[in-house]
């Protein structure tokens, strides 16, 4: 059990390796039975981590930690890997959604499986990996491993104008990557001539302390990789691409996963790394997120297609997870990494709702269908779950997320949340609208008539998300617990030198953080 | 009774939704509507023994809470699922599952088209949804469990105004309630941010909490009349228009007429439409901080009132005649508790509940036995062939237009009133001095003559006369603008006793619901005043003051209103039963064409909301957005970035896949380099 960890990090490679190395036929079960064996292998880490291990940013903080152990001594670059709260939340995620990708896949990847499946676990182990590391330089290997499964998926398995997206969003994240590796490098120097000695430990790091010009820089690199990743308007274009032209199981591991890498990036790394510019530009952030939302639901509203739809729809919802974020309260902040959660599920499940009328039907023209309801039932009610899930109505998970990003991010950003608390009537009008014209309605084309219901299967993968739906709906409680902890350490950290700034501009504090 | 078993009052709805779920299609319709009317019986039972437990001790028990778990936790958001039964909560309750259990078994008897026998387990199940959905908005002790069942009705409204959802017409009805009524949920949260944050370290969304706060620390939002407790009052009523339909938000509500009329009794006249007034009594103590709130409440319930009442006027549709019907009555309600008689407009929330549901319960009878048909102007006759449903709708009919001794009498008589008498002080939305309450009470007694005269036209061309009908129509829809000829078909006849029982009770309750809270010019011992000296408790930290005007005023002013309703219901008589020949002749005679055309067309509001509004939005949203913003001004910079990246890959290589991966390495190179460089200069 020492090394838990690593075990649930690296078993997806090493399943990926056997895929590559499989016959056809058994590369499938092979997947199935590595991403099932990872997800139980994290099970554990749930039961593990124990929340109220209380103590400043420091290594008691992080659980189940490995290391350091020595990788590139010169530059005090190590394995070390290790989770908090909110790192906990996101392995899980990934490791149940995972498997229910690689059940997802085997009805819609025909061509290549093996070398599908083991993109997709490799693709695992970089997102575990950057959420594990505690090492900025090992966080980077993961960061990049996660760009070359993923260009792959699209590239090879993608729609007709695959080449394209996946050139997109390599381009994009590269740019990105490229930038934050920049500042991860100067991060490195900038320690060495502070304390002395080369380390590329994140709670090393935590101690540099920069000027506030050279910290601006260096936050806007990390910030760009982080926003082109989340992402966040106006760099969010290679998304809707990327979406519309990934098969399915591409898509909902790039929702439901990747997206958050960037939002986790900036809480674990850009944020506590430079606190001051953090705050100096939380109101362009906020507002950035802001207009995201509102823009990012106005344009879904107007998609034919009802995959860009919900691509688009990614945006707006991912604006939420920022403007929470940015709220610099343990309200926003909770509340952003539960919707990041929230994001996953709702938004994974409807690409695969998308991806099993498009199995059936090879079209995702909106116009395509209408009056679902009436031939295929179980589908409907599925969608119609998850389509109040994704508008957040109070009771199902959607809610709790949303409710407290806005109402933490409210105290700091009014104005900027006023304009994305706009979304909860926008949400509304573009899933309902799209809903509408799915399901309701009459039924007039007869290959619409005669569509199969959710089968077995279908049902099986779906059934997780479902459950999780309601359950982080009815009982918050434990998801938050988890986190809060970590969420407050992360923010004494965030918010103790704008603090002690705040205080030596203005002999009289005003409001504050709470 | 022990608090504990208040959980179970909003448990047996939901356990009879999931159990007509899980049975689906093995539930016929006398099954799936007899567990759903059983489950909302036995609620109704606890409902009522919580309101006797509380009405007993005099006083002495404040209320009954019950936690069952803590729900959210996270900084200062605690809350929990617990439900609290004070007062108010209690009468609510009783009225929710009292007439919902009325309707349940009504709709048991109306749901029996054979085209719906495979989906009236779906329609159950919503309504026992709805009922558990509103019990946690009433009975929920803070604002996020009570934004859940504020949420959770407008959910089941959705689902059940379009649950002919093969009607397109009928799905877009269902997403329009929705939307509008997001919108005032925008304003709802916005309001409940800036009360959560200006308590500061006192923080809580526990209502009881909140008024402990707030009457010990009103400076916390600003005090009394302070701009932030007006601020928050007033985003927190815009909640309350989108959800009790008022202007701008009341658009919603008449198209919602497109569910089945159960529904539209249960949720869009008794129940879920009165939540906007049931919080803004639940929050009395702090509206009544912001007199300019209080104010604008009150004048947006007696234009509302108004407005509906012109629109009602000229409509043949029996169902959209209600509808506007229900905006006028809820704007009554809303003038109630806008100048400050929280209990009268509460009191017209409960008469109101027994007289409107019966009205729709009737309607529907109407339009079951005239097999779908909604167009008034093909009835007529019909009390000779439904005594028990025309007997009790004309019950329901004296109570609306307020004829002495009903209920609908007390209730709106103690509204206007109260509106008279109020201390201009206390609605200071044109200053202190400004007659704002004598003016609101004349809108409110023209209203309530304009009340008379279209209930009075609704009952006439429906009952009286001669029966105009043709046979009904099958597709359930339920606009008939332009007249179809065609000869008798089925003659109508009385309903089922599982349809009129429902009927027979709310016709005594409409009758006598006046017993609640008798005037204090009739004095029969623990009656009068009842009701009101049974809520003073929930309404003590909100104290308002009447004697703006000489009280000897008050019955010669309810004499002048009642000769006003005399006068429209006898104009009524003369133009559609004494007259019915030259109805149209007499309606261009007496109203100039504009006005009529107008009323008709509901005012033209949807049209003016979908040009100004909604067309613009999804216009900038297409054209501009999307085709520009996204497509030209990011996309564009960027695939100029893709073409140089290609052009590289095309120097060093073909397209394969290994060139992307040796570009990639090599830009990935070259990156590193510049950085090594740029310390190396940096020094």
């Amino acid at each position: 059990m020492d090394h838990l960890l690593t075990i649930v990090t690296f078993l997806p490679l090493l399943g990926a390796v056997a895929c590559f190395l499989s016959p056809e036929g058994t590369a499938k079960a092979v997947a199935l039975v590595t991403a099932l064996l990872t997800f139980a292998a994290s099970i554990p880490l749930w039961f593990l981590y124990d929340p109220a291990a209380k103590g400043p940013l420091s290594w008691e903080t992080f659980q189940l930690v490995e290391g350091p152990y020595p990788w590139i001594e010169d530059l005090g670059i190590t394995y070390t890997v290790g989770i908090d709260g909110i790192a906990l939340l996101l392995v899980l995620l990934t490791t149940m959604l995972t498997p229910v990708v690689i059940v997802a896949s085997t009805s819609s990847v025909h061509k290549k499986v093996g070398q599908y499946m083991g993109f997709m676990l490799m693709l695992e182990t970089g997102m575990l990996g950057s959420f594990v590391a505690l090492d900025t330089f090992l966080f980077y290997v993961f960061w990049e491993l996660m760009l070359i499964p993923m260009y792959f998926i699209i590239g090879l398995w993608g729609g007709p104008n695959r080449i394209y997206a996946a050139m997109k969003f390599f381009i994009f994240t590269l740019v990105g990557s490229l930038l934050m590796l920049v500042a991860i490098l100067s991060m490195f120097v900038f320690h060495h001539q502070q304390l002395g000695f080369w380390s590329a430990s994140v709670l090393d790091l935590y101690n540099v302390a920069l000027p506030y010009r050279t910290e601006l820089w260096l936050f806007a690199a990390f910030a760009v990789a982080f926003a082109i990743k989340v992402p966040m308007f106006p760099v969010h274009t290679w998304l809707p691409d990327a979406h519309v032209q990934a098969p399915t199981g591409g898509s909902v591991i790039l929702a439901g996963v990747l997206l958050k890498l960037g939002t986790f990036g900036f809480l674990r790394y850009a944020m506590p790394l430079f606190p001051q510019a953090t705050h100096a530009m939380g109101p362009l952030i906020a507002g950035l997120a802001a207009v995201g939302i509102v823009y990012g639901a106005l344009v879904a509203m107007v998609q034919d297609d009802v995959k860009k739809l919900v691509a688009y729809s990614s945006v707006s919802h991912m604006g939420v997870v920022m403007l929470g974020l940015f709220a610099f309260n343990v309200e926003g902040v909770s509340g952003s990494v539960y919707q990041m959660l929230n994001h996953g599920l709702s938004t994974g499940a409807l690409f695969l709702l998308v991806g099993v009328i498009y199995e059936r039907r090879h079209t995702r023209l909106i116009s395509e269908y209408g009056g679902l309801a009436t031939s295929v039932p179980k589908f409907s009610f599925v969608l119609l779950l998850v389509t109040f899930s994704s508008i957040g109505l109070p009771g199902l998970n959607g809610f709790i997320g949303e409710a407290l990003s806005l109402l933490g991010s409210f105290d700091t950003h009014p104005v900027a949340t006023v304009v994305g608390t706009s979304g909860v009537i926008f949400g509304a009008v573009y899933m309902l609208w799209m809903v509408q014209r799915v399901v309701f309605g009459p039924l007039t084309i007869q290959a619409n008539k005669e569509m199969p219901d959710l089968t077995l299967r279908e049902v099986g993968y779906l059934a997780p998300l479902l459950v999780l739906i309601v359950l982080m709906g009815v009982a918050p409680t434990p998801f938050l617990a988890k986190m809060e902890p970590s969420v407050e350490r992360v923010l004494v950290k965030i918010n103790a030198e704008v603090d002690l700034l705040a205080e030596r501009q203005q002999p009289t504090p005003v409001g504050g953080a709470r | 009774m022990n608090p504990a078993l208040l959980g179970l009052v909003p448990a047996f709805p939901l356990f009879g939704a999931i159990l007509i779920a899980l049975l689906n299609r093995k539930a016929s319709r006398v099954v799936a509507g007899g567990i759903a009317t059983l489950m909302v019986s036995m609620s109704a039972a606890l409902s009522f023994w919580t309101l006797a437990t509380l009405w007993s001790s005099h006083g002495a028990l404040e209320s009954l809470h019950h936690r069952l778990y803590e729900w959210i936790s996270v900084g200062g958001v605690q809350v929990d699922i617990a439900f609290l039964a004070d007062p108010l909560t209690a009468v609510m309750m009783c009225v929710v599952t009292g007439v919902g259990a009325l309707i349940h078994l009504y709709s048991v008897g109306y749901m029996d088209d054979p085209a719906d026998a495979q989906s009236t387990w779906r329609f159950f199940a919503y309504l026992n949804l709805f009922v558990f959905a509103m019990l946690l908005l009433i009975m929920g002790d803070n604002f996020l469990l009570m934004f859940v069942g504020w949420e959770g009705v407008g959910l089941c409204s959705y689902l059940l105004i379009g649950f002919w959802y093969k009607n397109t017409d009928f799905a877009k009805a269902g997403k329009k309630a929705f939307i509008t009524n997001r919108v005032g949920d925008f304003s709802f949260l916005i309001g409940l941010f800036m009360l959560f944050w200006a308590l500061g370290d006192q923080a809580t969304l526990s209502f009881v909490e909140l008024k402990g706060t707030l009457v010990a620390q009103p400076e916390l939002v600003g005090g009394h009349g302070g701009t932030l407790v007006t601020a928050i009052a007033l985003l927190l009523f815009g909640g309350a228009t989108g959800k009790s339909a008022q202007i701008p938000l009341f658009v919603w509500l008449p198209d919602a007429m497109a569910g089945p009329t159960p529904v539209s009794a249960l949720i869009h006249a008794a129940t879920m439409v009165t939540s906007g007034i049931y919080m803004i009594s639940r929050l009395s103590f702090l509206f009544a901080m912001a007199p300019v709130a209080m104010g604008v409440i009150a004048t947006v319930g007696a234009l509302t009132a108004l407005f509906a009442a012109t629109i009602a006027m000229t409509q043949t549709d029996i169902k959209k005649v209600l509808a506007y019907s229900t905006v006028s009555q809820l704007g009554y309600m809303f003038l109630g508790v806008g100048v400050g008689a929280f209990t009268a407009g509460f009191f017209h929330v409960v008469t109101h509940a027994f007289f409107k549901a019966l009205l729709f319960l009737g309607a529907g009878a109407v339009i079951h036995a005239m097999h779908h048909e909604q167009d008034m102007r093909k009835m007529g006759g019909l009390l000779s062939k439904m005594k028990i449903t025309g007997g009790t709708m004309l019950v329901a009919w004296l109570a609306i237009i307020g004829f002495p001794g009903t209920s609908g009498f007390f209730s709106k008589d103690e509204i206007l009133w109260l509106t008279f008498a109020a201390d201009p002080a206390q609605l200071a939305l044109f200053g202190p001095e400004f007659p704002l309450p004598k003016l609101l009470w004349i809108i409110g007694a023209i209203t309530a003559a304009m009340t008379a005269f279209y209930m009075s036209r609704l009952v006439f061309m429906t009952f009286f006369g001669a029966h105009r009908g043709g046979h009904g129509h099958d597709d359930g829809h339920g606009h008939h603008d332009d007249a179809h000829g065609h000869g008798h078909g089925h003659t109508p006849h009385e309903v089922s006793p599982l349809m009129w029982a429902p009927l027979a009770v709310l016709a005594l309750l409409s009758l006598g619901g006046g017993l609640l809270n008798l005037p204090h010019w009739i004095h029969v011992e623990g009656l009068t005043g009842a009701l009101h000296h049974f809520l003073e408790p929930v309404f003590a930290a909100a104290p308002m003051s009447f004697d703006g005007a000489d009280s000897s005023l008050e019955l010669p002013l309810m004499g002048l209103t009642l000769l006003m309703i005399l006068t429209s219901v006898f104009i009524a008589w003369y133009l559609y039963v004494r007259n019915p020949g030259d109805l149209v002749q007499t309606k261009d005679e007496l109203v100039p064409d504009l006005l009529y055309r107008g009323s008709l067309h509901k005012w033209w509001v949807d049209e003016l909301y979908e040009a100004t509004l909604i067309k613009p939005i999804v216009l900038v949203s297409r054209q501009v957005l999307w085709a520009v913003v996204d497509a030209e001004l990011v996309d564009g910079a960027v695939n100029g970035a893709a073409k140089a990246m290609r052009r590289i890959s095309e120097v060093y290589g073909e397209l394969a896949q290994t060139g992307r991966v040796q570009t990639y390495a090599m830009v990935l190179a070259a990156g590193t380099a510049v950085i090594v460089f740029a310390f190396a200069v940096g020094g």
